[in-house]
C-alpha cells in the first residue's frame, strides 16, 4: 500500500506533538568546584538551623516491615492498611530538586490488624526511578530542575514519579502522579507492575497511553472511578472507569484554560465539576511550577459537565482564587450545586513548596481557608467561609458526590511550615471539632474511615512527624471525638518524609 | 550491513536535474523493532519547509532488520532535517494518543530527540555541502 503524499506528511507530523509537558528548566549554575553551593548544600545548611526541614530530607533507601511501637489499643473493627504516597528521592549525588513536587514517589503502608500496626515504605519503581538509581544521579532534567546532559524527556511518562497519590483499584493499588499515566502496584508486595494503559482491552486502544491522570480521582458511589487529566493546551480529558479499572468512557473537553494547573477536581451524582485556577503561565521564567504564577484578573471559572455525555452543561464564574484541593460536591433538591474547596489569596504556596527544597521557610500568611461555594441555578454563586486555615480536606468516602455533615482538614496554628492540627468541621453548622498536635508536630494528611457505612460513626487516621525525636506516628481518632486526641497511636524509631495523599483499604 | 535503496520522490530538486554539483545523502535508521510494519521518512530542506511540513523528499524503508539505510541523491547544497516514523501496525498513518503524542516509533536526523518539547530545525538539521553525506538515527518508542 502506498501512502498517499497528503497522508504521510500529517502523519510524519504529529512527530511534533511527541512531547506535551510545556517546559524547560531552570538553569542551576553549580561551578565544578569543591565548594558548590546549590539546592543541595543549601538545603543541608538550613537543616542544621531548623530541625524541622526534616519533613523535606532524602529517603535513601526502603523501609523494611517494621511492627510500630503502640500507645493506647486499636480498635477490634479497625482492620486494613492505610497506603499512602509522597516524594521521597530528592537527592542524587550532588543535585536535589528544585520543587518539592519533583521527588521520586515512595508508597507507605500502615496495616492495622491483630492489635499491631505494621509499617513498610518502598520508592516506586518507574522506570526513571530504577534507571537512575543503579548509576546513583539523576539522568532527567524535572519540570523545574536542569540536570547536566539529562536524557531527552520524550514523553511525559518518561520522568513520571508516581508520587502524589495511591488508590486501590481492583486487586492492585494505582500510584497517581498528574501529568502522566498511573502506576501500577502489587498490594502484596508494593512492586511496580507499569505504567497502566487505560484503552487496553477497551475501544479505545493505545489511544489513551501517557495520557495526563489526575491524582484525584473519586470512586463513585457505585464503585466507578471518575477522573480528569489536563493538557498544557487548555484540553482537559475526562475519564469514567469501572471499579477494577477499565474504561468505560473518555472525552476531551476544550476547556481553553491556559492556568497550567488544576490538581482536583469535584463529583456530583449527575456532573463532574472542573475548577480552574485563576492562573497564567509567565513566559519569562522557564521552571514549569517557576512560572506559574497567580492572576487576579482571571476568575476562577467553574465549568459543570454532565457525567453521561461528557459535554458542558453550564459554567460559573467565581471570584480569583487559587486552589489544590476539594473535599465534597453535591447537589440539592433546587438544582443549586454546592461545593467546598481549600481556597488561596494567591499562588504563592506553589512557590514556597521550591523555596522549601532549598530550606528557605517564612511565615505563610497566605494558607488556604476553607470556602463553601453555592452554584446558584440562576448563575449566580455564593460563598461562605468558615475562617481558620484548612488543607488536605477530606470525607467519609462513601458520600462522595452526595451530601456530606463532616469535612475533616488539617490546620495550622502557629507552624509555618506544614499543618499542626487535624479539625472536624459540620458544614451545616460551622462547629469545629480540633486536635492540635502542637508546633513539635508536622501534620499529614488524615483520612475518615466508617467501618459501618455511617458517617457519624467511625476513625479519622492520619500521620504526623514529631520533630524533636525524628520519628513519625501514625494517630487513630474517634470521629466524634477528635479534641480528645488519638485513642491509639504508633510510632515508628525513624521518621518519614512527608507526603500528600493516600488512601484507607479494609482487609478483604 | 546491507545498504537498500529505496524510491523517492524529489519536488523540489526537479527544477535543478542538470545540477552537475548533485549530492547524496545516506541515512541510517538504527534500534528498529524489525519486523512491524514501514517506516516513513520525510527530508526537508530548509526551516520553513520543515515547520510548514512541505517535504522535499519522501521515503519508505522495510522495517526487516534492526537497521536500514536510505540514500538520497540529487540533492542540491543548503541545510537539510530529516524525520520520520515506524508504523509499526502496518496501517498507513501514525497513531497517536488522543492528545496526539505519537504511540508508534519515529527519530530524526542527528539523532536528535525531543525533550521537553518538539525537535527544532536547528537541532536536527545538517548541511549538505559534500557529496556524500551520512547521518544516523536511533528509532524513539514510547514509554
Amino acid at each position: 500500500m502506498l501512502l498517499s503524499r497528503r497522508k504521510l506528511i500529517k502523519s510524519v507530523g504529529a512527530i511534533g506533538a511527541a512531547c506535551s509537558l510545556p517546559l524547560t528548566s531552570r538553569v542551576l549554575s553549580a561551578p565544578k568546584q569543591v565548594n558548590v553551593i546549590n539546592t543541595k548544600s543549601l538545603f543541608e545548611s538550613a537543616l542544621d538551623e531548623n530541625p524541622a526541614l526534616i519533613g523535606f530530607s532524602n529517603v535513601a533507601q526502603d523501609f523494611k516491615p517494621s511492627s510500630m511501637t503502640l500507645e493506647g489499643k486499636l480498635p477490634a473493627d479497625f482492620t486494613g492498611s492505610l497506603f499512602r504516597n509522597g516524594p521521597a528521592k530528592m537527592h542524587r549525588a550532588n543535585t536535589r530538586y528544585n520543587h518539592l513536587f519533583e521527588g521520586d514517589g515512595m508508597i507507605q503502608q500502615f496495616r492495622f490488624d491483630g492489635g499491631e500496626i505494621l509499617h513498610r515504605g518502598r520508592f516506586v519503581k518507574t522506570n526513571k526511578y530504577v534507571k537512575e538509581q543503579q548509576v546513583d544521579k539523576f539522568l532527567y532534567s524535572g519540570p523545574d530542575t536542569k540536570v547536566a546532559n539529562s536524557l531527552a524527556v520524550t514523553s511525559n511518562d518518561t520522568v513520571n514519579t508516581a508520587n502524589t497519590n495511591v488508590i486501590p483499584v481492583g486487586d492492585d493499588l494505582w500510584a497517581l502522579w498528574e501529568a502522566g499515566s498511573p502506576t501500577k502496584i502489587d498490594e502484596q508486595t508494593l512492586d511496580a507492575k507499569g505504567l497502566v494503559n487505560l484503552g487496553e482491552s477497551t475501544k479505545y486502544g493505545t489511544s489513551l497511553k501517557g495520557l495526563p491522570f489526575s491524582a484525584h480521582p473519586k470512586i463513585d458511589t457505585n464503585g466507578d472511578i471518575f477522573n480528569f487529566g489536563l493538557h498544557p493546551s487548555g484540553q482537559v480529558v475526562v475519564y469514567h472507569l469501572s471499579p477494577n479499572g477499565m474504561t468505560k468512557n473518555v472525552s476531551l473537553i476544550n476547556a481553553n484554560y491556559k492556568g497550567g494547573m488544576m490538581h482536583d477536581f469535584l463529583i456530583t451524582a449527575r456532573h463532574l465539576l472542573l475548577v480552574l485556577p485563576s492562573l497564567s503561565v509567565n513566559p519569562l521564567k522557564s521552571g514549569y511550577f517557576e512560572r506559574t504564577e497567580y492572576d487576579p484578573d482571571i476568575p476562577m471559572r467553574v465549568l459543570i459537565v454532565d457525567k453521561n455525555t461528557f459535554k458542558i452543561t453550564k459554567q460559573f464564574e467565581l471570584p480569583a482564587a487559587f486552589v489544590f484541593h476539594f473535599g465534597n460536591a453535591w447537589e440539592e433538591r433546587d438544582g443549586s450545586i454546592r461545593f467546598d474547596a481549600c481556597l488561596y489569596k494567591n499562588a504563592d504556596i506553589i512557590h514556597q513548596l521550591s523555596r522549601v527544597m532549598a530550606g528557605k521557610t517564612q511565615e505563610d500568611k497566605n494558607k488556604a481557608t476553607s470556602v463553601l461555594i453555592t452554584l446558584h441555578t440562576n448563575g449566580a454563586t455564593s460563598l461562605d467561609s468558615f475562617g481558620g486555615t484548612s488543607e488536605f480536606p477530606r470525607i467519609a468516602p462513601h458520600l462522595t458526590g452526595l451530601k456530606n455533615t463532616y469535612l475533616y482538614h488539617l490546620s495550622a496554628h502557629k507552624n509555618a511550615l506544614w499543618s499542626d492540627s487535624v479539625n472536624r468541621l459540620s458544614v451545616d453548622t460551622g462547629k469545629q471539632d480540633t486536635y492540635r498536635y502542637g508546633a513539635d508536630f508536622l501534620v499529614e494528611e488524615h483520612v475518615p474511615v466508617c467501618p459501618k457505612g455511617q458517617e457519624s460513626q467511625g476513625y479519622l487516621v492520619g500521620t504526623a512527624l514529631h520533630i524533636p525525636s525524628k520519628r513519625t506516628s501514625i494517630n487513630v481518632f474517634d470521629v466524634n471525638n477528635l479534641a480528645n486526641g488519638p485513642i491509639t497511636r504508633g510510632w515508628l524509631p525513624y521518621h518519614l518524609p512527608l507526603g500528600f495523599h493516600g488512601n484507607f483499604k479494609k482487609d478483604s | 550491513m546491507s545498504i537498500k535503496y529505496l524510491a523517492f520522490t524529489l519536488v523540489s530538486c526537479a527544477l535543478f536535474l542538470n545540477d552537475v554539483a548533485a549530492k547524496e545523502l545516506t541515512f541510517t535508521i538504527k534500534n528498529i523493532k524489525e519486523g512491524q510494519g514501514k517506516i516513513y521518512v520525510q527530508l526537508f530542506k530548509g526551516e520553513d519547509n520543515y515547520r510548514l511540513g512541505k517535504p522535499d523528499a519522501v521515503a519508505i524503508a522495510t522495517s526487516d532488520d534492526k537497521e536500514t539505510t536510505l540514500a538520497f541523491n540529487n540533492l542540491t547544497e543548503g541545510d537539510y532535517a530529516l524525520r520520520y516514523f515506524h508504523d509499526q501496525n502496518d496501517n498507513g498513518k501514525m497513531d497517536v494518543n488522543l492528545m496526539g503524542a505519537p504511540q508508534e516509533g519515529y527519530g530524526f536526523s542527528n539523532n536528535v530527540k525531543p525533550s521537553y518539547g518538539p525537535v527544532k530545525f536547528v537541532d536536527a538539521k545538517f548541511s549538505i555541502s559534500a557529496d556524500k553525506i551520512t547521518n544516523t538515527s536511533d528509532v524513539i518508542y514510547g514509554e
